[in-house]
């Protein structure tokens, strides 16, 4: 769950994490989206939604980062400033990767500009996907990464004959 | 200072505007696009879908017996195009938006149908489902269900076509002999 330490024990994961439950700062890195998650992330540090209730900040820069929020499908020019970005944040850290184009590529899944995905470059912790979320979507996918809300769903699988009711012909 | 005052006095009279999200969840707004969701009962198979999908949410994978529909939930862009393009409204869009995951797997479905085999030459062509839709649709129409209709149905595109035509060829031949 927490990247950039693999190794990390047992008890030192459940201090880190924690520690991510009082006040993690945020970094957000846009990585040749549309910038419409960017603006999502900015309406959740407005008033209404105000995500500085549970104590997350954005930071200017990864140094002081917890989090980092990845959005954009990784084009081949900004593979370098992602990596810089992450291995820059000290450990251990969340990343969280927002919208469809950092979750699975989006519509640039097959361009050959961009990777398709932030989990092709870097470890990811919590897929939020939406085009793009809503911003109680972010709020829910953040406390998920630090661990105070519970995922909504999860894989579904169907085959007929063995799932369904329906006779045979 | 007087900056200060005029915060305080828009801040007393407006009130408290945060909405308090994870205590409280704000119904979505009316005509809200959220997550797709598969009706696997309701599904026959024909794949316009993942025809329409604009992303390739939706996909196809077609196997010797088995019809498989993926909808990945990291690519949907939510737009409702598989919702107008179906047929038996077996896919619709919830009012649903929380979908943040730890993990790739879980925003994946995955539905299996079966494919049915072609009666003339062994070779699968389409499900189940289809063919089960196309005899009560044709039965309707025409008021019954003929053994013909049984014959010609359960062929695939290629073996129909040639039906049809050592058909036409039988009846030219026959009415050249005739004359």
């Amino acid at each position: 769950m927490l990247t950039g330490r693999p190794d990390m024990s047992p008890d030192e994961a459940g201090k880190a994490r924690k520690s991510f439950g009082e006040s993690p700062w945020v970094f957000h890195v846009n990585t040749g989206g549309c910038n419409g998650c960017d603006i999502e992330i900015v309406d959740t540090l407005t008033p209404y939604f105000d995500v500085e209730r549970f104590g997350m900040r954005r930071v200017p820069s990864p140094k002081h980062a917890d989090i980092l929020l990845v959005t954009g499908p990784v084009t081949r020019q900004s593979y370098g400033t992602l990596m810089n970005a992450y291995e820059t944040a000290p450990d251990p850290k969340l990343v969280i990767a927002i919208g469809n184009c950092a979750c699975g590529g989006g519509i640039c899944h097959d361009s050959f500009t961009a990777l398709g995905g932030v989990d092709k470059a870097i470890p990811v912790d919590v897929y939020v996907p939406g085009c793009p979320p809503r911003p109680e979507a972010l709020i829910h996918g953040a406390l998920l990464a630090i661990g105070k809300a519970d995922q909504k769903i999860s894989k579904q699988t169907y085959r007929e004959g063995v799932d369904d009711a329906r006779p045979p012909v | 200072m007087s900056g200060i005052l005029k915060l305080l006095k828009i801040g007393l009279v407006r009130g408290r505007v945060t909405r308090r999200y994870p205590a409280e969840r704000t119904p979505p707004p009316e005509g809200l696009r959220g997550r797709p969701v598969l009706d696997f009962d309701a599904c026959i198979g024909c794949g316009g879908c993942a025809t329409a999908c604009p992303a390739n949410a939706l996909t196809v994978e077609e196997a010797e017996g088995t019809w498989t529909l993926r909808l990945f939930y990291g690519r949907c862009l939510m737009c409702g195009l598989c919702e107008e393009v179906c047929p038996k409204d077996a896919i619709r869009l919830s009012d649903e938006y929380e979908l943040a995951t730890t993990n790739r797997e879980d925003l994946e479905v995955e539905l299996q149908l079966r494919r049915v085999a072609c009666s003339g030459c062994g070779k699968y062509f389409t499900t189940r489902r289809v063919l089960e839709e196309t005899t009560a649709e044709y039965s309707e129409l025409s008021g019954g269900y003929s053994d013909d209709f049984r014959d010609v149905i359960t062929l695939c595109p290629d073996c129909r076509r040639r039906k049809w035509g050592e058909a036409l060829a039988d009846a030219y031949r026959e009415a050249r002999y005739e004359s």
